[in-house]
């Protein structure tokens, strides 16, 4: 199955959507309300790939993210397409946080804290057991957060790199080669096992 | 990458089946009911905002002002000194400076070696000099940080006729055109005559000179009783109204005995000290046991802020039976001490119990003609009147 096979079997998620119409002239809460009905799952799916898979993680952008939302309405600013506006801000939150976190986990700030290093979730305790998936989940929790964040919006959601690096601020050259040391790194990977 | 990408795909949905918990949903939702409410952070900004301006008013208004060097009077106050605005500085024909009533001078350590503040509480003709301050007329008190370079020569303080020698000391100095006198506070000075005699002063003590008094300089010494009182001495030196009392440095253990009915005025008793006689062993003995009491006192007013009455009482007591043991024959200046600490006791008996009306009984059997009476005997009818009104809630008769 080629890229062209994935990028046809799943079709692209971030169609307009008119729910925002509809509900327009109603109070912030109300809107929010729907709106966290109807995307709650999909931002939370968002926030728990580019997580590493952990729940409580995921749980918390979520939160950041809706409450973000309340905070616009309530602001007044119209927001036409709810969906788009979500996705562009759960992947912007999430690598906000996995910035700082990273900034956190270094050496000296951790010496300075007097912190431990954070380990992260090993594949066995976030219930994978297939050998193949465990290596994907190997590969993307090394991967840096940006790295991780254009892999899955190429890869997953299709996105172009120009489309890409207009939603994370980056330049389409500095998209592709984040693309492509996830890849190298893949193959790398690959070719162990094959030699193997 | 096509059997990676397979495996992406696998990967990504399961994360695609996981759902948020049910807890993780309802805090979600009630964390979103509760930012839905009005936001009352802004309130706490606003006040801090407010108090954060308010203080940096106060500060350059205040702050600053009192220490600013524009405050001086360019050109008539000597290199190095700083005083506050409210300050008027005129210069004098002579080369000196003339500091209004109130002025409170710093002289930094580069000017003289040491950090010393000046109070001046009558109008006062101060000049800089090598390593010092003349004073040439005037009254003013000097708090002269310790010196602490081991070889350092002491600060000098010039006064008409003579000279002070200064290690780290408060003290006071009135100076007029013939003489003046001196006060000291704390610490220990030397004050070198202009015939070169020296004499050295305890804390406590004051000395009077004059332009005739060269040859045969008189100096007022309170007897051991007024020095074992500590910060007594400003008050005790009744007799000299133009010294000012120690500022407002003293502790409320302090302040306490302020309560003595009738000043008793310091006998003088010249006691001329000679370089070469300064260390006879009478007068070092007598400077120890002064040292003893002043030492033991001041540690029972650090008790007393404290708030440790029992503390202090228990050295008071021990001070008690020192003067006992050390004078076992009753004088005159020992009595009085004791009457002093007697009396001290009773405060801190008040403070510790709340009822003394024992021990003040037991004062004015042991000091029936002392100074403290009339203030006993106030304390011993306030005490009947409290028992007649307690047997009275009693039902006794």
């Amino acid at each position: 199955m080629t890229m062209r096979h994935l990028r046809l079997l799943r079709a692209p998620e971030m169609s307009t959507s008119s729910e925002c119409e509809t509900s327009r002239s109603a109070p912030p809460v109300d809107r929010v309300e729907r709106a966290y009905l109807d995307h709650q799952e999909w931002v939370f799916y968002m926030a728990m790939r580019y997580g590493a898979a952990d729940r409580a993680w995921a749980e918390d952008v979520t939160q950041d993210v809706f409450i973000c939302l309340l905070r616009q309405y309530q602001r007044g600013i119209v927001i036409d397409n709810v969906r788009a506006w979500l996705h562009r801000t759960t992947t912007n939150r999430c690598l906000t946080r996995l910035r700082r976190e990273r900034f956190l986990d270094a050496p000296p700030i951790r010496f300075l804290l007097g912190t431990r290093a954070k380990q992260p979730a090993t594949p066995e305790e976030l219930g994978i057991v297939e050998e193949d998936l465990r290596a994907v989940a190997r590969i993307l929790a090394e991967a840096s957060p940006k790295e991780r964040a254009c892999f899955y919006l190429h890869y997953i959601d299709h996105l172009s790199m120009r489309e890409i690096g207009e939603m994370l601020g980056l330049s389409k050259g500095y998209v592709c080669k984040l693309v492509q040391a996830v890849e190298a790194r893949i193959r790398q990977t690959q070719a162990k096992d094959g030699s193997e | 990458m096509t059997r990676f990408e397979t495996m992406l795909l696998q990967f990504d949905e399961r994360m695609r089946s996981t759902r948020i918990s049910q807890d993780g949903r309802a805090r979600i939702r009630a964390r979103l009911r509760e930012a839905a409410q009005p936001r009352t952070r802004s309130r706490p900004r606003l006040w801090f905002a407010l108090g954060a301006g308010t203080l940096s008013i106060l500060l350059l208004t205040h702050g600053f002002r009192s220490t600013s060097p524009a405050a001086f009077a360019a050109g008539s106050s000597p290199p190095g000194w700083k005083c506050s605005d409210s300050c008027r500085v005129t210069p004098s024909p002579d080369g000196s400076s003339r500091f209004g009533a109130g002025c409170k001078i710093v002289v930094d350590r580069i000017a003289i070696g040491t950090d010393v503040d000046l109070h001046v509480w009558e109008a006062a003709s101060l000049s800089g000099r090598e390593r010092g301050i003349s004073l040439h007329a005037g009254s003013v008190t000097f708090d002269v940080d310790p010196i602490r370079e081991p070889d350092a020569p002491p600060v000098e303080i010039g006064v008409p006729f003579g000279l002070i020698e200064v290690l780290g000391t408060r003290f006071a100095v009135r100076a007029v055109s013939d003489g003046g006198e001196v006060v000291l506070y704390k610490g220990r000075i030397r004050f070198r005559h202009a015939s070169g005699l020296i004499e050295s002063l305890q804390p406590g003590e004051r000395l009077q000179w004059t332009s005739t008094s060269m040859s045969s300089p008189s100096s007022q010494r309170p007897t051991p009783a007024v020095a074992a009182t500590g910060s007594m001495e400003a008050r005790t030196f009744v007799d000299a109204p133009t010294i000012p009392p120690e500022p407002s440095r003293q502790p409320a253990a302090e302040t306490q005995v302020e309560h003595v009915p009738e000043p008793r005025k310091v006998k003088p008793a010249p006691k001329r000290i000679d370089a070469k006689t300064a260390n006879a062993s009478s007068v070092r003995l007598a400077q120890s046991e002064h040292e003893q009491l002043a030492r033991t006192l001041e540690q029972v007013s650090k008790l007393r802020r404290r708030g440790q009455y029992e503390e202090a009482l228990r050295l008071l007591n021990e001070l008690d039976d020192w003067i006992s043991e050390s004078s076992p024959t009753e004088t005159e200046s020992s009595s009085r001490t004791r009457e002093v600490l007697s009396f001290e006791a009773g405060t801190l008996h008040k403070l510790a119990h709340g009822n003394v009306c024992a021990h003040w009984q037991r004062h004015l059997e042991r000091f029936p003609y002392g100074s403290y009476r009339h203030d006993v005997e106030l304390k011993l009818a306030s005490c009947d009147d409290s028992n007649v009104g307690d047997r009275k809630r009693k039902g006794e008769p």
